[in-house]
């Protein structure tokens, strides 16, 4: 539009967006997918919006291992469909949101050269839902050595690796710094693009914010309750959070025990919607339960946000996170069938 | 009635501007509500209908303009 | 008509081993809409899907991405196969092509996967072409960086006098120009900064060895021996496809019939040892689901009626006699009314046509709709949409070559009979003297259709708001008089309009002394505007009644009404407007193709005229009068009543085309 600058098509995807929304599997469906065994869930699902994945996949997978690799490449389909028809800035701020997904690959690719997996298990894997297309990361899983592949991640000016990140890679076989390093990347260059001058993108930036601070969290309790020494685990913490400087969760990471991060939730934001796990927490110490309902928090805090502005990025983030949720679902019922978990087990471990 | 040629001219040339000025402001209206329409029916085809409905809720002023001109073309 | 089908709410209940046969019998009949079990608690919980879904899930599975392989979704078999032979085949069958289709399809893909490679490859290459230099030479230095690429104009110059040390390559084309150069590490920053300004896009060369003329030759041959693989391969597919494509299709539709009844239990409340199914059923055939339950379930299972609670949506199955049927097309485009609200398609069966058939008012263009109507049903037999669409243009063709033929006398733009004001204008005369004069000239009865258009809109928009009162009417008498008091805003404001208009149209003078000849004809001049006092006072009683009935906010929509009437005035914009394209078109080339004496240039003008015709005024012009002639019942007149949201009748029930059972 003339008056409108590249800020976006904002009325075309978010309707777009919105449309797609109402495709989302609904609860009562979870609860069907749940009596069903695979094959049932697999041929389901390929009657939805999983039907050219299921269709495409089917010839060469089976069972649990179908139903996986379709939903996760549905996944990087939905979302390449996203960035494709966005524009402007908002395609700017989705873009640099979906690059988690590039990270997330190349860690997957780095992970799984590093300890001999079959290059076709890698693939299988990947979630290709960013800028590097399938046929890049697959280029790159071929090749030879891990030092080759890093020569290649060098070149892209936007991933930042250092030569000292390269060397601990490829000559102390140490990935844990450059996997920090790509984290705490990909939140920086999400936040420099997402400003606060728009009031929508001022809530997704808070947004973004929260959810490094989320990820801190389920790292601290993690850890702490694998009772990791502080120096350590200040390594993996993401800076620029929301409520939670690296000071505050590095004192958090001093004290000594779960009880000052216990306390330290109990005074949170998100207290109202991660009270029930806090309290079983103090009886069964199982941390899944807190974790989940973190992500919980955060999903419900989008929905919210999605709701203000209908005609922002939110609603589009909105459903690029309840997607993401859908997925992960799936595999774990795919996964917990095959594995013959019981119903109910199952039904704890989903985010509905 | 016996009007001099120029203000009949000018009142012709005011109908014109009645239909064409409420035309753009049409056209601006519906160049968005069409992209959301748009969008989403290419998810959806149901949402043709729907969409079809909120699209042409702007022509109305186009009416307007018509009428408008209309009338001042009655007068002269 | 008006009103849906009538319902009545039922349960099924029986014993769990009866469960199969009841579902069985159930879509056989295929008459009960199912309400879907959801609060699962410790006693009912939802069904285990039939022992067979597993195994026939595995089955479509393999099918479908079969189906996928072979690209034969559209495949449509000449004539169903028996489920009989369909069981047979089965097993046999799916071994087959599994071994052969995914192993095809796989190196189908690889080969295509390796053209497309190989494809870019050779764009890659072939801007490098003209500098003659191996493809090894273009990078691998240790001090020296290298750029290969398009620019939109040609940088050398700048290069060469900026950067220190450095050779440039350059070869324009027609609209760009590819750009090597070789660059000392230390000036690589200034360097792709000038580049960029040039408009610099980088060409990632492959990694090959030797003169790149020579590869991109090679990478042709490749490609052409690819190609020839690939036509093998497709051939032997087309083999598949000869010998399994009728099959695959209807063991596809079979499979998902039986996977459809062995999943209905996870629809159903399931206990230990019974099931019940909640649902709807048209009432006049609830006896019919009870007597088939009898023979077929043994006593095991039965039905009964019950009363539904408040918090039921009763599902809605449309009833309309056939010629009405066509234009609950429009209804399903916006949503399917309530149970309890009026199904406004006997208005749109009349309205549609009318509004339809007043804007387009040409015989030619009427006739040649009511031929494309025909031939869409014609055509398209089997889509239940298109033969609604089909009739809908039938029935707006008519109407329109009735409106053409007696109240514009019109046919193809073209007039009957020339205008007495000009009667040189040219006109059917020259061929038939038909006996038909024009009611209404849409050059010149501007006026006129316009006050047709209003009280027509006047008429809809009554009736509109009589249909929000009957709506409401049941569950709250208050919004329902406020439907009365929207009913005087609106009358007050037609009679005013045509108070205003007086004598100046046939239509305002034949509708005051009619149907507003009781108001007595007290008025006053405001601002030069003859105002009706009866009018304003029913004005402003409807006004304080909405303020009443409807509260405050409710005022905001006043001035809508006003728009809603004059919204109608697009019936006669429409008319207006088609008319004078089509003039405009005629008044240019008629002389073209009568005067000129020249036969190329009338055969010019034949080619123009049909063209214009059939483009912008035809086919512009049909689509946008359907446009408009929808918007006015969806817009005006649904807003006055309709709802919406209801859930539609959908029963138990499948649809063999491609497969048959005997029994």
């Amino acid at each position: 539009m003339w008056f409108a600058g590249n800020r976006g098509n904002y009325a075309y995807a978010c309707t777009r967006v919105k449309a797609k929304k109402r495709f989302l599997l609904s609860r009562d469906v979870y609860s069907r997918l749940l009596v069903m065994d695979v094959y049932e869930v697999g041929r389901f699902l390929g009657e939805t919006q999983y039907r050219e994945e299921m269709a495409k996949y089917a010839s060469v997978y089976s069972g649990a291992n179908l139903v996986e690799v379709a939903v996760t490449r549905n996944l990087a389909n939905t979302y390449s469909d996203i960035l494709g028809f966005t524009t402007g800035h908002l395609r700017e701020m989705v873009g640099n949101y979906l690059k988690r997904w590039d990270i997330y690959n190349v860690k997957t690719l780095l992970r799984g050269k590093m300890t001999n997996v079959r290059a076709e298990e890698i693939v299988d894997t990947l979630v290709p839902a960013g800028a590097y297309t399938e046929a890049y990361l697959k280029s790159l899983i071929q090749s030879s050595s891990v030092s080759e592949i890093m020569d290649a991640l060098v070149a892209d000016a936007a991933l930042a690796i250092t030569p000292e990140l390269v060397r601990e890679v490829v000559d102390a076989g140490r990935l844990a710094p450059l996997e920090d390093h790509l984290d705490q990347r990909m939140y920086y260059d999400l936040l420099k693009v997402v400003k606060g001058t728009v009031s929508a993108d001022k809530l997704l930036r808070d947004f973004v914010r929260e959810e490094i601070d989320v990820t801190n969290l389920k790292v601290l309790l993690k850890l702490k309750a694998a009772r990791i020494p502080e120096d350590k685990i200040v390594k993996y913490l993401i800076p620029g959070g929301m409520d939670y400087s690296i000071e505050k969760l590095r004192a958090l990471a001093q004290a000594e025990g779960m009880p000052p991060i216990i306390e330290e939730l109990e005074k949170s934001s998100m207290y109202a919607d991660i009270r029930e796990p806090l309290e079983r927490f103090k009886t069964d110490r199982k941390l899944s339960g807190i974790t989940i309902a973190l992500d919980k928090a955060l999903i419900r805090k989008s929905e919210k946000f999605a709701h203000f502005y209908p005609l922002s990025v939110l609603p589009i983030v909105n459903y690029m996170i309840r997607k993401k949720v859908e997925v992960d679902n799936i595999r774990i019922i795919a996964r917990g069938k095959a594995s013959a978990l019981s119903t109910t087990v199952i039904e704890d471990l989903l985010v509905v | 009635m016996a009007l001099d040629p120029t203000a009949v001219g000018l009142a012709l040339v005011g109908a014109g501007i009645a239909i064409g000025a409420a035309g753009i402001g049409t056209g601006i209206a519906q160049a968005q509500i069409g992209a959301a329409a748009v969008g989403a029916t290419a998810e959806d085809p149901k949402m043709f209908g729907k969409g079809l409905t909120l699209m042409v809720l702007p022509e109305t002023i186009v009416i307007f303009g018509f009428v408008v001109a209309f009338l001042i073309y009655g007068l002269v | 008509m008006l009103k849906p089908e009538e319902m009545t709410r039922v349960v099924v209940v029986g014993s769990i081993e009866s469960l199969d046969a009841t579902i069985e019998c159930l879509y056989e009949l295929g008459v009960l809409h199912l309400i879907d079990f959801t609060e699962q608690d410790e006693e009912f919980r939802i069904g285990q899907p039939l022992p067979t879904a597993s195994d026939t899930s595995q089955k479509l599975l393999k099918l479908r991405s079969i189906i996928r392989s072979l690209e034969i979704e559209d495949h449509k078999p000449a004539r169903a196969m028996h489920v009989h032979d369909i069981r047979s085949r089965m097993d046999q069958a799916l071994v087959t092509l599994d071994l052969n289709t995914s192993s095809k399809a796989d190196s189908r893909q690889k080969i295509q996967a390796l053209v497309r490679e190989k494809e870019g490859e050779i764009r890659a290459l072939e801007p490098i072409v003209p500098f003659a230099i191996p493809v090894e030479l273009f990078d691998g230095y240790d001090n020296l960086s290298s750029f290969v690429g398009i620019c939109k104009t040609d940088p050398s110059a700048a290069l060469t006098s900026k950067v220190a040390e450095c050779e440039v390559f350059a070869d324009a084309r027609k609209s760009d120009v590819v750009v090597v150069a070789f660059v000392k590490s230390e000036g690589r920053t200034e360097a792709s900064k000038i580049l960029a300004e040039h408009g610099f896009q980088e060409i990632k060369l492959p990694k090959v060895k030797g003169d790149p003329d020579e590869i991109v030759v090679q990478l042709r041959k490749q490609i052409k021996e690819l190609e020839a693989d690939l036509a093998r391969i497709e051939a032997d597919l087309d083999a598949i496809r000869k010998q399994f494509a009728d099959f695959i299709i209807s063991s596809d539709e079979h499979l998902s019939i039986e996977i459809l009844k062995a999943e209905t239990p996870l629809r159903i409340a399931t206990s230990a040892n019974s099931f019940i199914i909640d649902g709807w059923a048209p009432s006049h055939r609830v006896d019919e689901i009870r007597t088939a339950l009898d023979t077929m379930c043994c006593g095991l299972a039965f039905i009964e009626t019950v009363s539904p609670e408040k918090s039921e949506e009763t599902p809605v199955k449309l009833k309309n006699p056939k010629p009405v049927k066509p234009f609950e097309f429009f209804i399903n485009l916006v949503s399917t009314p309530k149970y309890e609200e009026i199904d406004p398609t006997l208005v749109l069966f009349i309205t549609f046509p009318l509004f339809f058939g007043f804007m387009i008012g040409d015989l030619g263009f009427g006739l040649s709709l009511v031929v494309l109507g025909a031939m869409i049903r014609w055509k398209f037999k089997s889509s239940p949409d298109l033969l609604k669409l089909g009739a809908i243009i039938l029935a707006g063709g008519f109407m329109a070559s009735v409106f053409g033929l007696f109240v514009f006398a019109e046919a193809f733009g073209v007039p009957f009979h020339p205008p007495v004001e000009n009667p040189d204008e040219h006109s059917w005369e020259v061929i038939a003297n038909i006996p038909i004069h024009p009611l209404l000239d849409k050059m010149r009865d501007s006026m006129e259709m316009i006050a047709i258009s209003l009280v027509a809109g006047w008429i809809h928009l009554t009736v509109g708001f009589t249909f929000g009162f009957v709506n409401h009417y049941p569950h709250s008498k208050k919004h329902a008089v406020g439907k009365i008091a929207w009913l005087l805003v609106l009358f007050g404001l037609f009679a005013e309009m045509m108070v205003i208009a007086g004598d100046a149209t046939q239509t305002s003078h034949f509708m005051n002394s009619t149907v507003l000849s009781p108001i007595p004809d007290v008025s006053a001049d405001m601002i030069g505007i003859k105002v009706s006092m009866p009018a304003l006072g029913l004005i402003v009683a409807g006004v304080l009644g909405i303020v009443v009935f409807e509260g405050a906010m409710a005022l905001t929509e006043v001035v809508g009404v006003f728009t809603n009437l004059v919204s109608y005035a697009r019936l006669a914009a429409m008319a207006i407007g088609k008319g004078a394209v089509a003039v405009a078109f005629n008044f240019m080339l008629f002389p073209m193709i009568f005067e000129s004496g020249n036969i190329v240039v009338a055969i010019l003008g034949v080619l123009a005229l049909f063209v214009s015709q059939a483009f912008f005024v035809f086919f512009i012009g049909a689509l946008s009068s359907g446009i408009q002639a929808i918007r006015l019942n969806y817009v005006e007149f649904f807003l006055k009543f309709f709802e919406g949201g209801g859930t539609e009748f959908s029963p138990l029930s499948y649809e063999r085309k491609y497969s048959v059972i005997t029994k």
